[in-house]
């Protein structure tokens, strides 16, 4: 008993040991500032020391507040702000594409910005195809610093369209430092150097901040202090959400109206703009998923309303036929188009008259069969994870059975879910789209055949021609013409079906700081997530006078 | 010596064994690495970016017995690849972060337990027919028939939430600076107490039990009365010559228990929070995260094969029976 005891109080002194020096070396930084701005854009557990703003999960705030794109567009409305870059044009029937930099920008360790920066950025991208995640090398041929502010990016071929991931998603690292990492893909950059209006301050597993910048060049932000605190989950997130210990979060909340606002009606507030599309892909490699009236019958017995009320607790209002992301994509909508065009109607007399009229026929189970004898009987693939989508899953189930359509609801995990979506082995699967500032990005990732996007498989020369329109073209009305004529083909050819519109999480407390975008006001992406808009709204941000 | 070259020849193999269902088994799931954070990155990624990710991840298109043979060369140099969900954080780095929160917890739960829980069965056999070992027992056995993680909940509800003693989760403020200043030390503690009572409270019964019972067993023995004739003070009878020989399968649960400790108390981590190896695993497995899965596995393999041995050694150390076999 006696040496048992000495054991286990040695064990415990070298436990406690252990965990007492990780800890120490965790952080080492000052006393908080006043009023830090409490930012949560998703719950994630314990955070690891990645600032590094290529890698695809580089902590909240390293893309945004730390380092900068060359200019921001806007999702939610049409329009750019300049931030690295001044201004841009094209030339060259759409292969050349120049822009005019920034004067006096430095970095945080007080070198300056110029355009060997940028250049050096992109030759980044080309030496390393695992940090291109946006592919720019695919159709990108060189790019050159004219002079110290003026860089021209050339072209394999016309394509305005990449503009947005060339000048708007793609973060300005320093060369002088970046130079020096031998590995940049698994570097995790601890202290990042920026061009942003924010420093790190200090960091832990459990909580990192950032402070301003004083010499940021559009002038020291009115946010002291911003701090990232790690939540495990969704529901412990959201009790310090409603708790008024986060100011500005980007989660889930079931019942916001009641959990989240009526407890503090004039401070707490919520906006969740719509920001992609939700789709039940189709795949047309399957001879009856294939023919027209079998995706019209199947859109027009789909309750949106019903999916949008019980499945998404009313946050997700019904999609557009067009694929557009509405309101955001308000200027881009043809004008013309009859109102069945534009927005779903729930009409399951009409799914059945279709159906019969194409000749298909209920068989003894009454379920509709094709002229040539096959049930239309699918299996409809989706996340498990995604709950709520799980849900829409069943509320299609039951509608699509009662016109005399049979879905099987296969539930899947991440790995296996998107394997059978990508390679074609599934028949129907509810996902998102890839949005962009234009309806182009969403088209082009959802219709072009070269698009890994293009889960349904479709192909029409149309199509094709209408996204290459675009792409050759910088003049607006032009490109609003080709988005008008795949708005069409949306709308009655149904390459896949639109079923709501996915939204942005934004939840907002107005005790400490105000100037938030707002409905009437989508100055910018409301999200904390949004990687580059956080910038935006930071800088749009003021305390409240007390 | 030839019982302990054979037991570590043994350990070997299934350390082997472990190793290599640790590998095959995640290459058997549908999917990979990219395709699984593309998936998880909808909207923030597109999916031109599926090339650039399986880049990244090193997702290699050649033959199995090639990547296993690489897998094992890079095992020796201690290298657990990256991790998918802390990108490009590498395994052996997060493991290490995790660990000594689980050692700590679970650690020190399971030796306060042991302790606690083996006396406290003396206590109980010594006076039994009294009221103490109709109370003890009864208790214990109650508050280990409950489901851990329901206690978890329970008193996450009761004393955090409904009263507000202790906090709600994680393993310290989010606001405070990891220090060895006494402000610090308090909240570790405070947000270690719910924790460690949860799992404190479910397993004391079951130490408790086996020791009453070998106590009960011994106590009959003739040596025992013989002792009492001789006018030994109960004190040194129950300790030295009753508790000493019936606290063998204890301490073989106690070596086995050490190694289970690694595996983290799953279902309380989650439940609060804590940072540790459980938690780990429980976001691992969410993610898909099989390189993670798979060091976390190899971790928990290797400390409860280790305990095994270690168990065995000590075991024919103390029981002549076992070595002759």
């Amino acid at each position: 008993m006696k040496g048992l005891s000495r054991i286990a109080v040695a064990g415990v002194a070298a436990i406690v040991g252990t965990a007492g020096l990780s800890a120490c070396g965790a952080a080492a930084s000052q006393k908080a500032a006043a009023a830090p701005l409490v930012v949560l854009p998703s719950p994630i557990g314990s955070y690891s020391r990645n600032f590094n703003p290529f890698s695809p999960t580089d902590l909240p705030g390293t893309t945004g507040l730390v380092y900068q794109d060359l200019f921001y567009f806007n999702p939610l409305k049409s329009q750019t702000y300049p931030m690295l870059g001044t201004s841009f044009a094209w030339s060259g029937h759409g292969t050349v594409l120049t822009v005019h930099l920034r004067k006096n920008v430095k970095w945080t360790n007080g070198q300056p910005f110029n355009a060997d920066d940028v250049v050096y950025t992109f030759d980044l991208l080309k030496r390393y195809p695992a940090l291109d995640t946006n592919g720019i090398w695919k159709v990108l041929s060189k790019v050159k610093a004219v002079n110290s502010d003026v860089v021209t990016f050339i072209f394999k071929a016309p394509n305005v369209p990449y503009q947005w991931y060339v000048l708007g998603e793609t973060p300005i690292i320093d060369q002088a430092l970046w130079k020096q990492v031998s590995d940049p893909v698994k570097y995790g950059n601890p202290n990042p150097v920026g061009t942003g209006p924010y420093l790190l301050k200090s960091f832990s597993p459990q909580v990192y901040s950032f402070s301003a910048n004083a010499s940021y060049w559009g002038g020291k932000p009115k946010v002291p202090t911003v701090e990232y605190p790690a939540y495990t989950s969704n529901s412990s997130a959201d009790l310090a959400l409603s708790r008024g210990k986060i100011d500005w979060a980007g989660l889930f909340i079931p019942n916001a109206q009641k959990v989240y606002v009526k407890p503090n009606p004039k401070q707490n507030h919520y906006w969740f703009p719509p920001n992609y599309i939700v789709i039940l892909y189709t795949n047309l490699k399957n001879p009856l998923l294939a023919q027209l009236p079998v995706r019209q019958a199947i859109s027009l017995a789909i309750n949106r309303e019903k999916i949008d009320k019980v499945g998404e607790y009313g946050y997700e209002n019904p999609s557009s036929p067009t694929g557009l992301i509405l309101p955001n994509n308000k200027a881009w909508l043809n004008p013309s188009l009859p109102p069945q065009d534009v927005s779903f109607s729930y009409n399951p007399a009409k799914a059945v008259s279709i159906l019969k009229s194409a000749g298909y026929k209920k068989n003894a189970q009454g379920i509709f069969t094709s002229p040539s004898g096959q049930p239309l009987s699918f299996t409809l693939n989706v996340v498990s994870s995604a709950t709520d989508w799980v849900s829409d899953a069943s509320i299609m189930q039951s509608e699509l059975h009662n016109v005399g359509i049979k879905l099987t609801v296969n539930q899947e995990q991440y790995g296996a879910f998107y394997g059978a979506l990508k390679s074609g082995t599934y028949q129907l699967a509810i996902w998102g789209s890839s949005p962009g500032p234009t309806p182009y990005y969403l088209y082009n990732a959802l219709l072009s055949p070269s698009s890994i996007g293009n889960y349904e498989h479709w192909n029409s020369s149309a199509t094709n021609a209408a996204l290459a329109q675009y792409s050759a073209s910088s003049n607006l009305s032009v490109q609003k013409h080709a988005m008008y004529a795949i708005e069409h083909t949306m709308a009655t050819q149904l390459p896949s079906i639109p079923l709501v519109n996915g939204p942005n999480w934004y939840e907002y407390n107005t005790s400490q700081y105000t100037g938030w975008p707002t409905p009437s006001n989508p100055y910018s992406n409301v999200t904390p997530a949004s990687a580059f808009g956080t910038t935006v709204v930071l800088m749009h941000l003021h305390p409240v006078a007390k | 010596m030839k019982f302990v070259a054979q037991r570590f020849l043994f350990l070997l193999l299934s350390v082997w064994a472990a190793i290599t269902i640790n590998f095959f088994l995640p290459r058997m799931m549908p999917g990979n690495p990219a395709e699984v954070m593309l998936a998880r990155y909808q909207g923030k990624l597109n999916p031109q970016a599926l090339h650039a990710l399986a880049l990244q991840f090193g997702i290699s298109h050649q033959p199995l017995w090639v990547q296993y043979w690489s897998y094992l060369i890079s095992l020796l140099h201690g290298n657990l690849g990256v991790s998918v969900s802390y990108y490009p954080t590498p395994v052996t780095t997060v493991i290490a972060q995790s660990l000594p929160w689980t050692l700590a917890l679970a650690g020190t739960a399971t030796v306060i337990s042991v302790v606690a829980g083996t006396w406290l069965g003396v206590i109980s056999a010594w006076h039994r027919g009294t009221i103490v070992d109709d109370i003890l027992p009864i208790a214990t056995t109650v508050s280990s028939a409950i489901p851990y993680f329901w206690m978890a909940l329970l008193l996450l509800y009761l004393f955090g939430f409904l009263l507000g003693w202790f906090p709600l989760g994680h393993a310290y403020s989010t606001i405070m600076v990891p220090s060895w200043s006494a402000g610090f030390v308090g909240n570790l503690l405070a947000h270690a107490i719910l924790p460690l009572s949860t799992i404190l409270i479910s397993s004391l019964g079951g130490w408790l039990m086996s020791m009453r019972n070998n106590m009960l067993h011994i106590l009959d023995d003739d040596f025992m009365t013989f002792g009492e004739a001789r006018g030994l003070s109960s004190r040194r009878l129950v300790y030295i010559y009753a508790a000493r020989n019936a606290i063998l399968p204890n301490l073989t649960g106690f070596s086995m228990a050490l190694g289970f400790v690694v595996s983290g108390a799953l279902l309380t981590e989650i439940v609060f929070s804590y940072p540790g190896l459980g938690y780990q695993l429980f976001t691992a497995v969410e993610n898909e995260d099989y390189p993670l899965m798979q060091g976390l596995f190899l971790i928990i393999a290797l400390a409860v094969l280790l305990a095994n041995f270690i168990t065995e050694l000590i075991y024919a150390r103390l029981d002549p029976r076992v070595r002759e076999e």
